[in-house]
């Protein structure tokens, strides 16, 4: 039966937590709420450590708003700085990557060394007056670490440590991660007209695979894909149980049954949802890492970045090329359909036509119940203090600070 | 192989042709069966050459055969080619092709989607003369939410 209007927005007859407000996705105050509340007080994926290897490399990237530049140290250590000269305020880089032993701003020439020192000021008899020196104009230092050569970011000096943060998240990558060296041989990103959420929504609900031919064919066809289980971390991570596609299924394609990433067995599937916006997923042979910037209620950046294992052949790299490239690449099966999902979803979120979001499968906790969702507004809603089912009501008796952060082991 | 430039226009631009018509069968007929199709790029991220899609003939007709069942962009792809440079080197004929790709959505709206160059080696095959191997590089990195027909 249709719906009037009045009944259209009715909240749904669901249990608690199993229904979202549209507006979490389109509203422009929530989104100022998010970058301040959450996005800068929790810890971002900013590069995979093989894009930095030596002394001088730098990676940047805007996040929460913010440009940042991601750089090693001739001590090795990599550190993150405000991607800002602490004169004018100038970008200091402009590229996404290179090599600099120092950064010279080309506004006015300061420069900076690795650790964030200023080591040059132009002319700075003019600022002994005011009391400026190369001592007391260094950048801003954002705090930085890495687990399993993957590096993350954090704009809150006052954060919980990276290693607490995630806890046992990654426990199911450990050994893809951390057995052999791995390298980035793809990046690409898409700018869609979606929200972040919605993104990572759609990393977490298996329930989508239905619209994919691809994962109908290799996956959600092959028996026991329903009978894993999702396991939820604190700090609103999230990992499913692995799982053997059968990528035969899929007309032309082949088994998944060599050169495997450390760990994992013939067509061995693993995801993890890394809270707020990352996620990893791993296919047997290749390992992709997506990961979110929202640019605005109904825009969001998302990168896209592919692994192999560092010094494999060229025969070796060319077939795990391909097996990315089939599902993830520009011209995969899966990823445009994956952004051309979501964008549907915000054309109707967009103006309020469509006013709840259902979050609402239950299957006891697999494959493609939506706990993991769930659990991911929980955590939102710790952050922003907001209802997810309804974003005007701000969350009753919310501690001051999320929950999560009481953890703090490095203040 | 004696191959006139009007005849290697005419098969790089049939080409296109065929893509923009969806008429897939025609399209791979214009290439050798040991025919190999490339799409590259390079990063600046990665400081490294990227390899975006790799196919051999019955990869490609795979490809096709299953595009029908995947969701896609809605609208029709309009490719714009020119012929830059012929090589005759030896025996070997090679083209370089410029090349823009653009969107046209169902409300009518065109938009560039991609600048690149196709760069291709031509053969011969019972006096027809065919694509041996084409290489799309592109300029372009942000190919919208993406693209499952070859470029």
């Amino acid at each position: 039966m249709s719906k009037s209007a009045k009944e259209w927005s009715e909240a749904p007859a669901v249990p608690e937590g199993c229904y979202v407000d549209a507006r979490i996705y389109t509203d422009q105050e929530i989104f100022e709420e998010e970058q301040e509340k959450l996005m800068r007080k929790t810890w971002k994926f900013a590069c995979h450590v093989s894009e930095i290897p030596n002394f001088g490399d730098f990676r940047t990237l805007d996040h929460a708003g913010y440009p940042l530049i991601v750089i090693r140290g001739e001590d090795e250590k990599v550190r993150t700085f405000l991607n800002s000269c602490s004169h004018r305020s100038s970008m200091i880089v402009d590229e996404p990557a290179g090599c600099a032993k120092s950064l010279t701003c080309p506004f006015h020439l300061w420069s900076f060394d690795t650790r964030g020192n200023c080591i040059y000021i132009t002319r700075p008899e003019g600022f002994e007056e005011a009391g400026i020196c190369k001592e007391n104009r260094g950048l801003r230092e954002v705090k930085t670490d890495e687990i399993l050569g993957l590096v993350f970011v954090n704009l809150d000096d006052d954060c919980m440590n990276l290693t607490d943060y995630i806890g046992d998240g990654l426990e199911m990558f450990n050994d893809i991660l951390g057995t052999k060296e791995l390298e980035v041989f793809h990046y690409h990103r898409v700018l869609m007209d979606a929200n972040w959420k919605q993104w990572q929504e759609t990393n977490m609900e298996l329930y989508h695979e239905w619209g994919h031919v691809v994962n109908r064919t290799t996956a959600v066809a092959v028996e026991g894909y329903h009978d894993r289980m999702w396991k939820l971390y604190p700090n609103g991570h999230g990992t499913l149980e692995p799982f053997e596609v059968e990528y035969k299924n899929y007309p032309g394609w082949k088994d998944r049954s060599s050169k495997m990433l450390p760990g994992l067995n013939d067509g061995e599937f693993r995801v993890v949802d890394i809270f707020p916006n990352t996620t990893l997923i791993a296919r047997s042979t290749s390992l992709r890492i997506d990961t979110s910037t929202p640019i605005g209620p109904g825009k969001t950046l998302v990168e896209y970045r592919g692994l192999g294992i560092k010094g494999e052949s060229a025969e070796d790299r060319a077939m795990r090329q391909k097996h990315h490239n089939q599902l993830w690449g520009p011209l995969g099966r899966n990823v445009p359909e994956d952004v051309l999902f979501v964008e549907k979803v915000e054309r109707t979120n967009r103006n309020g036509a469509a006013q709840f979001g259902l979050i609402a499968r239950s299957e006891g906790g697999k494959s493609q119940d939506d706990e993991v969702v769930r659990g991911f507004y929980q955590e939102w809603k710790q952050y922003v203090g907001r209802q997810p089912e309804d974003i005007k009501q701000a969350v009753v008796s919310i501690s001051p600070e999320p929950a999560t952060h009481q953890k703090n082991t490095d203040r | 192989m004696s191959f006139s430039d009007a005849q290697i226009n005419n098969l790089i631009y049939s080409s296109c042709l065929s893509l923009d018509g969806k008429d897939y069968d025609s399209y791979l007929k214009l290439f050798s069966e040991e025919m190999n199709y490339r799409v590259v790029a390079y990063s600046p991220e990665l400081r490294r050459e990227m390899v975006w899609l790799d196919h051999n003939f019955t990869e490609m007709k795979n490809l096709f055969k299953m595009l029908p069942q995947h969701v896609k962009l809605p609208g029709t792809f309009f490719r714009h080619s020119v012929v830059y440079q012929i090589e005759r080197i030896e025996q070997t004929l090679k083209a370089t092709t410029s090349l823009m790709l653009m969107y046209t959505d169902l409300n009518g709206s065109t938009k560039l989607m991609a600048a690149g160059r196709y760069h291709d080696t031509l053969s011969e095959s019972d006096g027809a003369l065919l694509i041996k191997s084409r290489e799309v590089r592109l300029e372009t990195r942000d190919l919208g939410p993406g693209i499952q027909v070859p470029i």
